[in-house]
């Protein structure tokens, strides 16, 4: 089994009208073994930028730790926010570093850039940059969110929508999953507010 | 005041635990434990504020997890700790430094009976009366179903009192150690 697959995760982020949604599941498991049913995979780092980690939990932990550092020394010498585009450069620079001895993480990168423009984008562990302009998915159940996003996903949805889709779309991909799944977490960013929401979903 | 129990367990050598228990500047648990109370010890020293349970799992995390690309310490762990304000906690750290803080927890052959009986028996608030029966309960079941099961067991407490040892579970006394 790979190494990717230790802890299972699911991860996706959608585009919608001037908005965007990031969700993830919420387990952490050995292998088949369920250890928690509330650990995060999705970070905030500034009002309009989200990152969700999916992948080996112990380098997602460290990733996530070494972008906080980072984002924070750019703040303290630019004296502003980092864009989404720059963030990204940065993650798949980080990655990249590791090229020979990676972390085995796939990054799902969201955020509202230059007039609040949605950006989205996914990597591999070795930072490989995939920019998409309606959904990317990430994770153990990646397959089954891909079939649920193609299906589900229209582009130019206001943010209520966009919400119920991403959250059905998750709902029903991790049910075709063993590693992911026990309820589910959904930020909804638009350029005034940020809607954080937890799911319930199927506990087995 | 806050105080500090760590419970720590080897990968693979379950049922050799309380004899290496005896030689114990030799085993990795009882090494990479020293060095993170001694650590700990360090800190308070220096600043004059102890670490909180909080601060002590993640630097504990920290030191698994630059070891681990290296020489990984084969050690998990399970930190349970009170401090004042927050109150009790506990958190899980496995041999490849993944954190997380749980209301229960266990490693080992053995964690498959202790987390079955504590996902039925186990609810929040518990008194240390209660928790010391579930922990019987889950001694009672490894004893049972494990074919492995080591021979004794030791409880141990933490509250706003302190960590100390509270009873030992012992099937065989006198163990003769190596």
């Amino acid at each position: 089994m790979s190494i990717f697959e230790y802890n299972g995760s699911a991860l996706v982020a959608m585009v919608g009208k001037n908005c965007f949604a990031i969700a993830s599941d919420r387990r952490l498991g050995v292998q088949l073994q369920t250890i928690a049913t509330d650990f995060q995979k999705i970070y905030k780092i500034h009002d309009k930028l989200f990152i969700g980690l999916a992948g080996l939990a112990t380098d997602t932990q460290t990733l996530y730790q070494r972008l906080v550092f980072r984002h924070k020394l750019y703040q303290l010498r630019e004296e502003r926010d980092m864009k989404p585009e720059t963030f990204a450069s940065l993650v798949s620079a980080l990655l990249y570093e590791k090229r020979f001895g990676p972390y085995f993480c796939q990054p799902v990168i969201a955020g509202l850039g230059d007039e609040d423009k949605p950006f989205i984008c996914t990597m591999d562990s070795i930072g490989a940059k995939e920019l998409a302009k309606d959904f990317v998915v990430a994770g153990t159940a990646s397959e089954s969110l891909y079939g649920a996003c193609e299906s589900m996903f229209k582009p130019d949805m206001e943010a209520e929508e966009l919400f119920e889709t991403i959250s059905q779309a998750l709902l029903s991909s991790v049910d075709r999953d063993c590693l992911s799944g026990w309820g589910g977490h959904v930020y909804l960013v638009t350029p005034t507010e940020v809607t954080e929401r937890i799911l319930k979903g199927r506990m087995d | 005041m806050s105080t500090m129990l760590l419970y720590v367990q080897i990968e693979t050598q379950l049922i050799y635990n309380l004899k290496k228990r005896q030689m114990k500047k030799t085993t990795p648990w009882a090494q990479f434990t020293e060095y993170i109370q001694k650590n700990v010890a360090l800190y308070q020293f220096r600043n004059g504020i102890p670490l909180t349970t909080a601060a002590t799992a993640n630097f504990t995390r920290g030191e698994l997890a630059t070891a681990l690309p290296k020489i990984p310490y084969m050690v998990n762990i399970i930190l349970a700790g009170y401090d004042k304000g927050t109150g009790p906690s506990l958190y899980y750290i496995d041999y490849i430094a993944s954190l997380h803080k749980l209301d229960k927890a266990a490693f080992g052959y053995g964690s498959y009976f202790a987390l079955s009986m504590m996902d039925r028996h186990y609810r929040r608030g518990m008194t240390v009366e209660e928790a010391i029966e579930l922990v019987d309960k889950c001694i009672t079941e490894i004893r049972s179903r494990l074919v492995i099961a080591p021979p004794n067991f030791v409880i141990k407490i933490v509250d706003k009192d302190g960590a100390r040892e509270f009873a030992w579970r012992e099937s065989i006394k006198d163990a003769p150690t190596a």
